[in-house]
C-alpha cells in the first residue's frame, strides 16, 4: 500500500504530536520501509487461524476484595508538573 | 585484598564476604569508584552512592549478626526503565526526566531483601526503544570493549556496567533483545526470562505481552543467582505465572541432551565469522555428548514484520499515558488540555520514540488495524506453534544472538529502519514467550565478542544455564 502524506498527518492526530514538514516526510519514508517488510504476513492463509494477544492460556485473574494500605494521596501529587494542596492542575476545561 | 575487588565475579565477592577477606562497603566504595573513573562510557543515568553507601553498612552489619542472602552486601545496577522508590527512573527520556517512583517495582523489593547494593540506573534507549542505547535522551552508552562502538540495546548500559566493572550484576528489560544482544555486544551474560515468570510489576511498559525482566552478569551462575532472587508470582501482576516457574533441568553431563539447530537460523548472508564461531559451539557440544538435530521454524521470515507492527501498537498504547498531568513533564505555556498533550509530547519524546507510536497508532487506526494488526497477531499463533513443535524434539534451540558483533556509533541514524534487521534472532523468541540466554562463545578478527542465544521451553531456564554452563567452562570463548 501506498503512504501517503494524508496517512502521516491522520496518525499524527491520533498519537497527539506535532510533526514538522521534513519530520513527515522522514515518517512518510520509514513508514514505507517497515511495511515492505509486512508483505511477508501475507503469505498464509489467515482465514483459518486465530489471534493471538500474548502467550498465556490464563483469561481472567480473580482476588478477593480485600481492603488495603493505598498509594498516600502526597506521594502521589509529589510527581505531578503543577498541582495545588489537594489536586492535579489543568487548563480550565469546561467554558 | 590487593587485587582489583571490582573484577570479582558476584559469586567470588559474596564468598570472599563470606570468609571476611571484604566487606559490602569496601566493595561498594570500589565499585563507586570505578563509576567515576568510567563515566565516560555512559553507563549509569544515576548512580545513588549515598543510599548505596547506607545499604552496604547495614548488608555488613547483618552479616555481622550471622544473617545470609544471596546479595547480601553485592553492588547491583538496575535498568532505569524499573521503578526504585525515591530514585529518580527516567527511562532514558526528557518526559521522566524528574520522576521520583512512589514505589519500588517488584523485583526491586526482591533485590533489596536479597540484601543487594543498588548502586545506580542504567543507561537504555528511551522507553527500551532501540538495539544500540543511541537513543538515550541524555548520553550515549559506549561499548565495554570498543568504546567508538554501540553498547547494544535497549538495556545498553546495564550490559555495559557489568562487562567493565561497574557492576557486579544488573537487571535488564527485554521486549525483543534487549538483554540478550546487549549481553552478546559486551562479552557478557545475558537472561530473557520465560514471559510471565518474572513480574512486570513496576516495569515502565513498552509492549506489555513482550516486555521481560531478567538478569545480566559475568557468568551464567551469577546469573542463575540474580533469576533466583527476582523470579516467581506476584500478585500485583496479573500476568505473573502462579505454577511452577522451574520445570527445566540442572545437570553437569549433556549425555542424552538434544540441541536444535534450525536452518532458517543461518541465513547465507549472516557473518561469516559468527557462523564459524556457532558452528565451533555446536561441535562442543556434539564432542561432549549431546546431539545436535536439525529443525525448522517455517514462519522465522515473518517474525521481525509480526514483532514491530505488535511492539509498536502495544507502544503507542502504553505511550498515551504520558499526558503531561499526573506525572512526567509538562511543556510550558500550555492554554488548554489540548495543547498539553500536544506540547508535551512533541517537546519530550525522542524521534525513535515518535516513530513507534507513529506506526503503533496507524496499525491499530479504522482501515488498517485488519490488514496489520490483526494479521500479526495470527502470524504470532503460527511463529509460536513452530518453536512448541522445534522444541518438542530437543532442550534448546542455538543459533546466533545478533547477525552482527558490535558495530560502529551513529551508523543507525540514516536508516531507522535497517536497524531493525539487527533484532531478527531475538524478536521472534518475545513473540512466542520463551525463555533464552546469550553467552559469549567467540570473538572476531576486531576481538568483539560473539554471542550464541539459547532458547528453551517455557520455564526451563535452568536446562538453558546448565547448557551455558557447560560451554563457558569447556567451550571456547
Amino acid at each position: 500500500m501506498e503512504i501517503t502524506k494524508d496517512i502521516i498527518k491522520h496518525t499524527a492526530k491520533l498519537s497527539r504530536i506535532n510533526f514538522t514538514d521534513e519530520e513527515e516526510a522522514a515518517l512518510e519514508k520509514h513508514f514505507a520501509s517497515v511495511l515492505g517488510w509486512v508483505e511477508t504476513l501475507n503469505e498464509f492463509d489467515a482465514s483459518s487461524v486465530p489471534a493471538t494477544a500474548h502467550i498465556l492460556d490464563t483469561v481472567n485473574v480473580f482476588r478477593e476484595d480485600v481492603p488495603g494500605e493505598p498509594f498516600g494521596r502526597e506521594k502521589l501529587l509529589s510527581c505531578a508538573p503543577e498541582r495545588d494542596e489537594n489536586s492535579y492542575i489543568v487548563p480550565k476545561v469546561v467554558e | 585484598m590487593s587485587m582489583d575487588i571490582t573484577e570479582l565475579t558476584l559469586g567470588g565477592l559474596v564468598a570472599a564476604m563470606e570468609a571476611g577477606e571484604v566487606s559490602s562497603v569496601e566493595a561498594t566504595e570500589a565499585t563507586l569508584k570505578k563509576i567515576e573513573e568510567k563515566k565516560d562510557l555512559g553507563a549509569y543515568v544515576t548512580v545513588c552512592g549515598d543510599s548505596a553507601m547506607s545499604a552496604a553498612k547495614a548488608a555488613d552489619k547483618a552479616r555481622a549478626e550471622g544473617k545470609k542472602s544471596p546479595l547480601l552486601g553485592v553492588p547491583v545496577a538496575v535498568k532505569d526503565n524499573i521503578c526504585t522508590e525515591g530514585i529518580r527512573t527516567t527511562c532514558a527520556s526528557k518526559f521522566l526526566e524528574n520522576y521520583i517512583p512512589p514505589y519500588d517495582a517488584f523485583v526491586v523489593r526482591k533485590l533489596k531483601a536479597a540484601g543487594a547494593v543498588i548502586v545506580g540506573k542504567a543507561n537504555m534507549d528511551e522507553f527500551a526503544m532501540g538495539s544500540g542505547s543511541e537513543y538515550s535522551a541524555f548520553f550515549r552508552v559506549k561499548n565495554a570493549i570498543d568504546p567508538t562502538r554501540v553498547a547494544g540495546g535497549s538495556s545498553g548500559g546495564s550490559a555495559c556496567a557489568v562487562a567493565s566493572y561497574q557492576a557486579y550484576a544488573s537487571l535488564g528489560s527485554d521486549t525483543g533483545g534487549s538483554i540478550r544482544q546487549p549481553a552478546a555486544f559486551n562479552g557478557v551474560v545475558g537472561l530473557k526470562p520465560t514471559y510471565s515468570a518474572v513480574s512486570r510489576n513496576g516495569l515502565i511498559a513498552f509492549a506489555s505481552s513482550l516486555d521481560q525482566i531478567g538478569p545480566m552478569a559475568r557468568t551464567v551462575a551469577d546469573c542463575r543467582t540474580v533469576y533466583d532472587v527476582i523470579k516467581g508470582h506476584d500478585a500485583g501482576d496479573s500476568t505473573s505465572y502462579a505454577g511452577d516457574v522451574d520445570k527445566g533441568d540442572t545437570f553437569t553431563s549433556l549425555k542424552g541432551r538434544r540441541i536444535g539447530v534450525a536452518k532458517e537460523f543461518f541465513p547465507k548472508e549472516l557473518n561469516g565469522e559468527i557462523r564459524a564461531a556457532i558452528d565451533k559451539a555446536l561441535a562442543f557440544y556434539e564432542s561432549e555428548g549431546a546431539e545436535i538435530v536439525e529443525t525448522s521454524i517455517g514462519s522465522f521470515d515473518m517474525a521481525l514484520a509480526c514483532y514491530y507492527i505488535l511492539s509498536s501498537a502495544e507502544a503507542s498504547s502504553n505511550l498515551s499515558r504520558y499526558d503531561g498531568v499526573k506525572y512526567g513533564r509538562r511543556a510550558e505555556g500550555c492554554v488548554n488540555l489540548e495543547d498539553i498533550y500536544y506540547k508535551s509530547r512533541t517537546e519530550f519524546f525522542g524521534a525513535e520514540v515518535k516513530r513507534r507510536i507513529m506506526l503503533g497508532n496507524f496499525v491499530l487506526s479504522s482501515g488498517y488495524y485488519d490488514a496489520f494488526y490483526l494479521r500479526a497477531s495470527k502470524a504470532r499463533t503460527l511463529i509460536k506453534k513452530d518453536f512448541e513443535s522445534a522444541l518438542s524434539g530437543c532442550d534448546a534451540l542455538i543459533c546466533p544472538t545478533a547477525p552482527t558483533t558490535a558495530y560502529k556509533a551513529g551508523m543507525s541514524a540514516d536508516d531507522p529502519s535497517a536497524a531493525y534487521l539487527g533484532d531478527i534472532f531475538t524478536v521472534p523468541v518475545n513473540i512466542a514467550g520463551l525463555p533464552a540466554l546469550s553467552v559469549k562463545c567467540g570473538e572476531d578478527a576486531d576481538k568483539l565478542p560473539i554471542g550464541m542465544q539459547l532458547i528453551g521451553k517455557p520455564y526451563c531456564e535452568s536446562t538453558l544455564m546448565s547448557l551455558a554452563e557447560i560451554y563457558e567452562k569447556g567451550g571456547e570463548r
